[in-house]
């Protein structure tokens, strides 16, 4: 989905389904089969198998305190895929463009640009962190705990040294808060059916959630 | 003591790096304009990137050491001393790492960059790796810094490959490369500066 304002519209859409039930957990997950690249929307393997570990914590920490551990490991997985095939289909300064288009050229350029920066910055992290490895695991062999304070901090001071430049950089252009931006938008042919499809899985589930109460009560 | 690149071919997204070149002993310079792939090789040859074709041997090389362009991705002492005995290295060497003006019990990461970058130069060329990698080793070095970095290179054994634009206070390499087009191509060797 290339356009930005449909593809929030429909991250909302299934994550509200694929959180209220799981029929809407299906839906969304019927959905991205129809409307995902598949694999190319998938994070990383390694990212993949961080976020599985944590949720399957979290669903048999759920189970063991007497909640529905099985619903929740499907419902929070079937909306961590949604938000993947959104990240995936990010463009650069999109976030800026949904800002001014939303809200204008005052709020919406400030938190456009707040947020196009701090997605910005996780790739920057992604970069430093593999070059900081590299940089740590060459000075020879350290306990797994120090090496990794030690990136943690290299990270971590890296990050708020660029953020120091970055302000500073905005300063001396002249900018005090809000800002002159002409958003545009580009449309694929199957982002609207997309957008549509989405809105009508979150009104079905609404539907089908609706239905399974009457019948236990 | 050299370097093999067999048919190397790297791709990372949409940019692919050539090399076929053989690195023998003595200083090497790679240059290029910006986003030509010089960091790409600094990665291929420290270690930190495998060729997505083709195969890099090291020869006669027991240890290798690439130092990246920002220091701050080296430190991992809280203190500048500490530092200096991560790298192996005596710390009563510190004044002639870390260069005048910088307290042993200093963070290292409160440091500015250009001393960041002395020290860790410092430290990475008393450690005498076999073959030392340097990507932009002048960037946010004052004109002392420049000198004396020069100077330490003049006198290092082993395989030296510098990644940079700034050539000023470089001693005459024994050979040139160049990236052109995304291929490393070996180049004429400028007189000494």
């Amino acid at each position: 989905m290339q356009d930005v304002r449909l593809r929030l519209l429909a991250l909302v859409a299934l994550s509200l389904a694929a959180y209220l039930s799981i029929a809407g957990a299906i839906l969304a997950c019927v959905w991205w089969l129809a409307f995902s690249r598949r694999s190319r929307d998938l994070p990383a393997f390694r990212t993949v198998l961080c976020l599985g570990i944590m949720v399957l914590l979290a669903g048999i920490a759920t189970s063991l305190s007497g909640g529905d551990g099985l619903s929740y490991l499907i419902r929070i997985g079937m909306v961590l895929l949604i938000a993947s095939f959104a990240y995936s289909h990010r463009q650069d300064g999109e976030l800026l463009d949904l800002g001014v288009w939303l809200l204008g050229r005052g709020p919406g350029f400030d938190l456009g640009l707040t947020a196009e920066l701090a997605l910005q910055a996780i790739d920057v992290a992604r970069e430093d962190l593999f070059r900081i490895r590299l940089a740590t695991a060459q000075k020879g062999p350290a306990s797994r705990f120090r090496r990794w304070v030690s990136i943690g901090t290299a990270l971590l001071f890296s990050h708020l040294r660029r953020s120091r430049e970055v302000a500073l950089l905005l300063a001396l252009r002249g900018y005090r808060g809000g800002g002159t931006h002409c958003p545009r938008f580009q449309q694929k042919e199957q982002d609207l059916p997309a957008a549509l499809s989405a809105i009508a899985v979150l009104l079905c589930s609404f539907a089908v959630s609706r239905d399974i109460l009457i019948l236990l009560q | 003591m050299k370097v093999v690149l067999d048919q190397v071919l790297c791709r990372r997204e949409r940019f692919v790096l050539r090399a076929d070149a053989r690195l023998g002993e003595g200083l090497h310079l790679v240059s290029g304009p910006v986003g030509s792939g010089k960091s790409t090789i600094a990665l291929l040859l420290g270690g930190g990137l495998s060729p997505t074709e083709g195969r890099i041997d090291l020869i006669g090389i027991r240890r290798r050491l690439l130092i990246q362009q920002f220091a701050e991705f080296h430190l991992t002492g809280r203190t500048v001393l500490e530092e200096v005995a991560s790298w192996g290295l005596d710390p009563s060497m510190l004044p002639d790492l870390a260069g005048p003006g910088v307290d042993a019990a200093s963070d290292p990461f409160r440091l500015s960059r250009g001393e960041q970058k002395r020290l860790v130069l410092g430290c990475a060329l008393a450690t005498t790796p076999d073959l030392l990698v340097l990507d932009e080793p002048f960037a946010s070095c004052d004109l002392r810094a420049k000198r004396r970095i020069g100077r330490l290179l003049t006198d290092r054994p082993g395989l030296t490959v510098v990644l940079t634009h700034d050539t000023r206070y470089l001693p005459a390499p024994d050979h040139a490369w160049t990236i052109d087009g995304g291929v490393l191509r070996s180049a004429a060797v400028a007189g000494r500066t």
